[in-house]
C-alpha cells in the first residue's frame, strides 16, 4: 500500500527552488534514505512533505489524500515528524512530551482519557525510554531526547514518519540503535518512514531504499546497490570514492578513496590492495 | 489501523498520575485559603469592628437570612461596601493578572513576560491620564471617565503593536516583543509629558499609576467579574495548545495545533481581562510576572494546573497585599503596587533557593 | 523727619486699597544698605539695593506682594496667580511647579524673586546660578505666614505698610480665635478637610489648613496623618466627621471632590451628610498662604460655628 506520494513538487522559501520536480514514493513497512550533499534540500523536503512548506508545484498525497487540502490536525494524525536539533521546554518531563503526540486527535475540550495515556506509554516502551518517562527533559541527553521525540512521534499513531537527521550529534552506539529501532517500528507498525541521513553507510544499512538529492533535484532513487555507485556520488557529491562491501551484509560500504591522499599525509602509503 | 494500539503497555502508576494528584490537592488547599484570606481581609481594616460583628454583618445579608446583625450602619457600610468589594477586586485583579502573565509567559516562550510587556500598561496610563485632565468629569454609561479611557487606551496600544508586529500572516514572537516595548515608550513618553503639566492632577494621576483600590464599589466588582471569568475560561480551554506551544512553533504545527489562531485569541483575551482590570485600579505591577513563576516552580509547566492555581494564587496574594496596604499606616494608605514589590520580591527569591529545579 | 516719615506712611497706608497710582512708591525710607535677610527656607539672602523689579513664582507671593502696595514693582508672575485683578495684565513667567520659565524670568532682569517651599530643591538653585536673588517663604501656620509679610516688607522696603498689615490680619485672626479658644474641647466639630476623592487626599498635621482649622475652632480627625496624604474611606466613615469641606476650583469640572463628598453613596451615614454640612470653600484662599487666608479663617469659622460667628 502506498503510504506517501510525492509528485513533481518544487519548493522554495523565496523565488529561488530548492528543489523541482522531485517524485518518490514509499510504502508502508519501508525506511527510505533522503541521501545528499550539505543543503541538497533534505530538511527542505522533509518540510514540503509535511506542509511546513508550501509546494509551488507539484502534489504530495498521503494515503490518498492531498496534504495540502486536509486540515492541520488531519495531517498530523497521518504524518509524524521527528526534527532534527528542536527546542524542547525544559521543565516537561518525558511522559509530558510524549503524551503532546496525541494533541491532534484530542479536541480543545477533551482531556486524555486511558486509552491516550497507553497509547503514549505504549510508544514509551517501544522505544525503550520507561527509565526516561518521570525525568525532566532538561536532564536528558541528545540521544535520550531523540528516542522521545520518537516515542512522540509513535504517540501520534501516524502512517508516515518523517525523520530528519535522526543520528546527528550521536555517537555510534546510539546512532545504531536508533537506526535500528526506526527499522523495527517500521516493518512491525507498519509506518512509511522517510529518514534524511547524511551517513551513507547507515543509510545503506538500514534503508530499504534510496533517493539521492543533488544540485536541486532527484538525481538517483532505488535500491541500496543502484543508487550508491561511484559514479553518482562522484556526480552528486564531487568526491572519489571506493565501493566497499560489508563483511557481515554484504551491502555496499562507501569510503574515501585513497588516491593522492599519501602526499597529502606525507608519508609513503603501503601498495594499494586490489579490492 | 494503527497497530500501536494493539500493543498492550504495562499500565505502571506512573508518576504523572501522582503529580496531578499533588496538584488537585494544592489546588482545593488554595480555594480554602483564599476563602480564609477574603474573610480575614473584611475582617481588619483603619475601623476597629470586632471579629463577631463583622461576622453577623456578613451573615445578616445572605439572602433567606433573616437576622439582624445588631451593629452600627457605618459599621454594615464599612464591612459591605467597602471593604468587601475592594477585598473582591484585588482578589479579581490579583487572578486577572496572574493568568494573564501565565497566557504572555506562555504565548511569548518568555520567562520575562509580564501582561504589560506589548503595551497595555502604558496605553492604559495613556487613557487614564488623558481622562484626568479632561474638564469633563462625568461619567459614560455608568463607569468614570478615566477607567473608560484607560480600557481604551490599553487596547489601542495592543492593536497597534499588534499590526506593527505581522509579517505576512504571522505574528512572530520577537518581532512582538520588540514592537510592545517600542509603542510602549511611545505612549510612556507622551503621558509622561501630559502628566508634567497636569499640575494640580498630579496627586490624582500619580495614584493611579500606582494602582489603588480606594475607592472600589460593588459596581466595579460588577463589571470587571465578567471579564476575569470569561476571559479566564476561554485562555484555560486553550491551556492544552499553550503546553504545546512551548516546543517551538513548527513542531506546535506539525502536531496539529493552529499556532497563529491560538496566539492571537490568547493575546485578545489575556489583553481584554488585563486591560479591564487596570483600568479600575491602575497599575499594579509584580503579580502577573511572579505568580506563575511561583507556580510553576511549585506545581510545574503544565498549563491545564499552571493557569488555574496561578489565578488562586494571584487572588490570595493581591488580597494579602492590598490589606496590608491599608492597614499598615492607617488611616492614610501605602500604594498597593509598593507593597506587592516589597513582599513579592524577597518571597520569589527564597522559592528560587528551595527548588533547584529548572525554571522554564 | 518723623513727621514725614509718618505721612509718609500713612500716605502708602492710604494708597494701597485702591488703584496705585504714587509714581513714587519706589523711593521710600531704607534702614540700611544692604540688607541681610534670613528667609523662611532658612536660607541667607542679601540684597545690595531696594528691589525695583520683583518677580513672584507662587500666587500666595503675589498675593502678598499686591497687599503691601508693591503692585508696581511686580514685573513678572506665575500662571496660576489670578489676584487681585491687576495680576492678570502682568507678564507670565511659566508654571509654578515643577519648573517656571528660567530664560523668561532672567531676561525679565529682576532683581528679587520671591518663591515658595515647593520650589526649594530645584527652582531656587537654578534661579540663583543664574545670579538672581531669591527670597523664599514657607508658611504651615497663621504665625509664620504673618512672620513671612513682615519679611517681604523688610527686603523690599516697606516694613511700614507689612507692619499695618499684619496688625490688621491679626486683629482679625485673634477676633476668631479669640472666641474659639475660650470654647471647651467638646464642642469642637469634628472636621476634615479632603483634597481630592480619588484616592481621598486630606489636609493631616503639619499643613497650613491643618492651622486654619484649628484656629476656626476645629477639631481635624486627620491629625494622625501629616501633610497632605491618603486616608481610606473606611477611617473617614469610622470617624464620623460632622463637617466636610472641599475645596473647588473656578473652571468647569473642578468642583469633582465636592460633588462626591456631597453623592458618594457610601458616606451617606456620616453625621456631615445628614446634617446637611457638606462644604465647599475656594482652593484659591484656602491653599495659599497669602493675605485671604485670613478670609479662608473666617469662612472655616463661620461653617464650624455658625452661632458665633455669623
Amino acid at each position: 500500500m502506498v503510504a506517501l506520494q510525492v509528485a513533481g513538487i518544487t519548493l522554495a522559501y523565496n523565488r529561488q527552488p530548492v528543489l523541482a520536480g522531485v517524485s518518490f514514493d514509499a510504502f508502508a513497512g519501508e525506511l527510505i534514505g533522503l541521501v545528499g550533499p550539505n543543503g541538497s534540500g533534505k530538511s527542505t523536503l522533509i518540510r514540503g512533505v509535511c506542509r511546513r512548506l508550501t509546494p509551488k508545484a507539484g502534489s504530495v498525497r498521503v494515503c490518498g489524500l492531498e496534504v495540502a487540502a486536509i486540515k492541520r490536525d488531519e495531517l498530523a494524525r497521518l504524518v509524524a515528524v521527528v526534527p532534527q536539533t528542536p527546542y524542547l521546554p525544559e521543565s516537561f518531563t518525558a511522559w509530558e512530551i510524549v503524551l503532546m503526540g496525541r494533541t491532534p486527535h484530542l479536541g480543545m475540550l477533551r482531556y486524555e482519557s486511558a486509552r491516550d495515556n497507553s497509547i503514549a506509554w505504549s510508544a514509551i516502551e517501544l522505544t525503550g525510554t520507561r527509565h526516561l518517562a518521570a525525568r525532566r527533559v532538561g536532564e536528558l541527553s541528545g540521544g535520550e531526547r531523540q528516542l522521545v521525540l520518537i516515542a512522540r512521534a509513535l504517540t501520534q499513531e501516524p502512517r508516515v514518519l518523517l525523520l530528519d537527521e535522526p543520528t546527528a550529534h550521536l555517537d555510534i552506539k546510539h546512532q545504531t540503535r536508533m537506526l535500528d529501532l526506526v527499522r523495527r517500528l517500521c516493518r512491525e507498525q507498519g509506518l512509511a518512514c522517510v529518514a534524511a541521513l547524511h551517513d551513507l553507510n547507515l543509510a545503506a544499512q538500514y534503508c530499504d531504499r534510496l533517493v539521492m538529492l543533488g544540485g536541486g533535484k532527484v538525481r538517483a532513487h532505488g535500491g541500496v546497490e543502484e543508487v550508491l555507485t561511484g559514479e553518482n556520488i562522484r556526480d552528486v557529491y564531487g568526491a572519489e570514492v571506493c565501493i566497499g562491501r560489508h563483511p557481515t551484509t554484504g551491502l555496499p560500504v562507501v569510503l574515501p578513496s585513497i588516491d593522492g591522499l599519501g602526499e597529502h599525509l606525507g608519508r609513503a602509503l603501503p601498495a594499494a590492495r586490489s579490492p | 489501523m494503527s497497530t500501536i494500539a494493539a500493543t498492550r503497555g504495562v499500565q505502571a502508576e506512573s508518576p504523572p498520575i501522582q503529580r496531578w494528584r499533588t496538584r488537585a490537592i494544592a489546588g482545593i488547599g488554595l480555594c480554602v485559603v483564599l476563602l480564609a484570606v477574603i474573610i480575614a481581609a473584611a475582617s481588619v481594616g483603619s475601623a476597629d469592628i470586632p471579629l463577631v460583628t463583622t461576622w453577623r454583618i456578613v451573615v445578616s445579608k445572605l439572602p433567606f437570612v433573616d437576622l439582624a446583625s445588631g451593629a452600627s450602619a457605618s459599621a454594615e457600610t464599612i464591612v459591605i461596601d467597602i471593604r468587601l468589594p475592594r477585598v473582591l477586586l484585588a482578589g479579581l485583579v490579583g487572578a486577572a493578572l496572574a493568568i494573564a502573565g501565565a497566557s504572555y509567559q506562555g504565548l511569548l516562550r518568555n520567562p520575562l513576560a509580564d501582561p504589560y510587556l506589548i503595551g497595555v500598561s502604558q496605553g492604559a496610563m495613556f487613557g487614564a491620564v488623558v481622562g484626568f485632565l479632561l474638564p469633563f468629569q462625568g461619567e459614560l454609561l455608568g463607569i468614570g471617565v478615566v477607567p473608560v479611557l484607560a480600557f481604551g487606551g490599553a487596547l489601542l496600544a495592543v492593536a497597534i503593536v499588534y499590526y506593527l508586529a505581522r509579517v505576512g500572516k504571522t505574528v512572530p514572537v520577537a518581532t512582538l516583543i520588540l514592537a510592545g516595548v517600542a509603542v510602549g515608550s511611545m505612549f510612556s513618553g507622551v503621558s509622561s509629558y501630559l502628566i508634567l503639566k497636569s499640575g494640580e492632577h498630579m496627586p490624582g494621576v500619580m495614584s493611579w499609576v500606582m494602582g489603588q483600590f480606594s475607592l472600589t464599589s460593588w459596581d466595579e466588582v460588577v463589571i470587571v467579574l465578567p471579564y476575569v471569568l470569561i476571559g479566564a475560561l476561554v485562555i484555560w480551554l486553550h491551556a492544552r495548545a499553550l503546553n504545546v506551544l512551548q516546543l517551538d512553533e513548527e513542531q506546535a504545527e506539525q502536531l496539529g495545533v493552529n499556532v497563529e489562531r491560538v496566539k492571537l485569541v490568547l493575546l485578545i483575551v489575556a489583553t481584554l481581562m488585563v486591560a479591564a482590570a487596570v483600568s479600575f485600579c491602575g497599575i499594579i505591577g509584580f503579580v502577573g510576572i511572579v505568580v506563575p513563576h511561583a507556580a510553576r516552580l511549585l506545581w510545574g509547566p503544565d498549563h491545564r494546573s499552571l493557569l488555574p492555581l496561578s489565578m488562586l494564587l494571584g487572588a490570595i496574594f493581591l488580597i494579602i497585599s492590598d490589606t496590608l496596604a491599608r492597614t499598615l499606616l492607617a488611616p492614610t494608605e501605602i500604594p498597593v503596587s509598593a507593597v506587592t514589590a516589597f513582599f513579592g520580591a524577597p518571597f520569589f527569591l527564597y522559592l528560587l533557593k528551595r527548588r533547584t529545579v529548572l525554571l522554564w | 523727619m518723623a513727621l514725614i516719615v509718618v505721612a509718609a506712611a500713612l500716605g502708602l497706608c492710604s494708597g494701597c486699597g485702591d488703584d496705585q497710582s504714587t509714581p513714587t512708591g519706589a523711593t521710600t525710607q531704607q534702614a540700611e544698605l544692604p540688607v541681610t535677610l534670613t528667609d523662611q527656607l532658612g536660607r541667607r539672602v542679601e540684597l545690595p539695593g531696594v528691589p525695583q523689579r520683583i518677580i513672584s513664582i507662587t500666587p500666595a507671593n503675589t498675593e502678598i506682594l499686591f497687599a503691601l502696595g508693591l503692585g508696581e514693582r511686580v514685573v513678572g508672575v506665575d500662571d496660576t496667580s489670578n489676584y487681585p485683578a491687576e495680576v492678570l495684565d502682568k507678564p507670565r513667567v511659566g508654571a509654578y511647579y515643577p519648573m517656571p520659565d528660567l530664560e523668561k524670568i532672567v531676561s525679565l532682569e529682576p532683581d528679587l524673586v520671591l518663591a515658595g517651599t515647593e520650589q526649594e530643591k530645584e527652582v531656587i538653585p537654578a534661579l540663583e546660578e543664574r545670579g538672581l536673588k531669591v527670597l523664599g517663604l514657607d508658611a504651615v501656620s497663621v504665625e509664620e505666614l504673618l512672620e513671612g509679610i513682615t519679611l517681604v516688607g523688610s527686603a523690599t522696603g516697606a516694613e511700614a505698610r507689612a507692619q499695618a498689615l499684619v496688625s490688621d490680619l491679626s486683629a482679625r485672626v485673634e477676633a476668631v480665635s479669640g472666641k474659639t479658644v475660650a470654647l471647651p474641647e467638646t464642642e469642637y466639630p469634628r472636621v476634615l478637610f479632603v483634597v481630592w476623592h480619588d484616592p481621598i487626599y486630606v489636609a493631616g498635621s503639619g499643613t497650613f489648613i491643618a492651622d486654619l482649622v484649628a484656629k476656626a475652632g476645629g477639631r481635624n480627625i486627620a491629625t494622625d496623618i501629616s501633610g497632605f496624604d491618603t486616608m481610606t474611606l473606611e477611617a473617614v466613615l469610622d470617624r464620623d466627621p460632622q463637617i466636610v469641606v472641599a475645596n473647588v476650583g473656578h473652571a468647569p469640572g473642578e468642583d469633582a471632590t465636592f460633588q462626591w463628598a456631597r453623592d458618594e453613596g457610601r458616606l451617606s451615614t456620616i453625621s456631615a451628610r445628614k446634617d446637611g454640612r457638606v462644604l465647599a470653600i475656594d482652593a484659591d484662599i484656602v491653599n495659599r498662604p497669602g493675605p485671604r487666608a485670613i478670609d479662608a479663617l473666617e469662612e472655616l469659622a463661620h461653617m464650624f460655628h455658625p452661632d458665633l460667628f455669623p
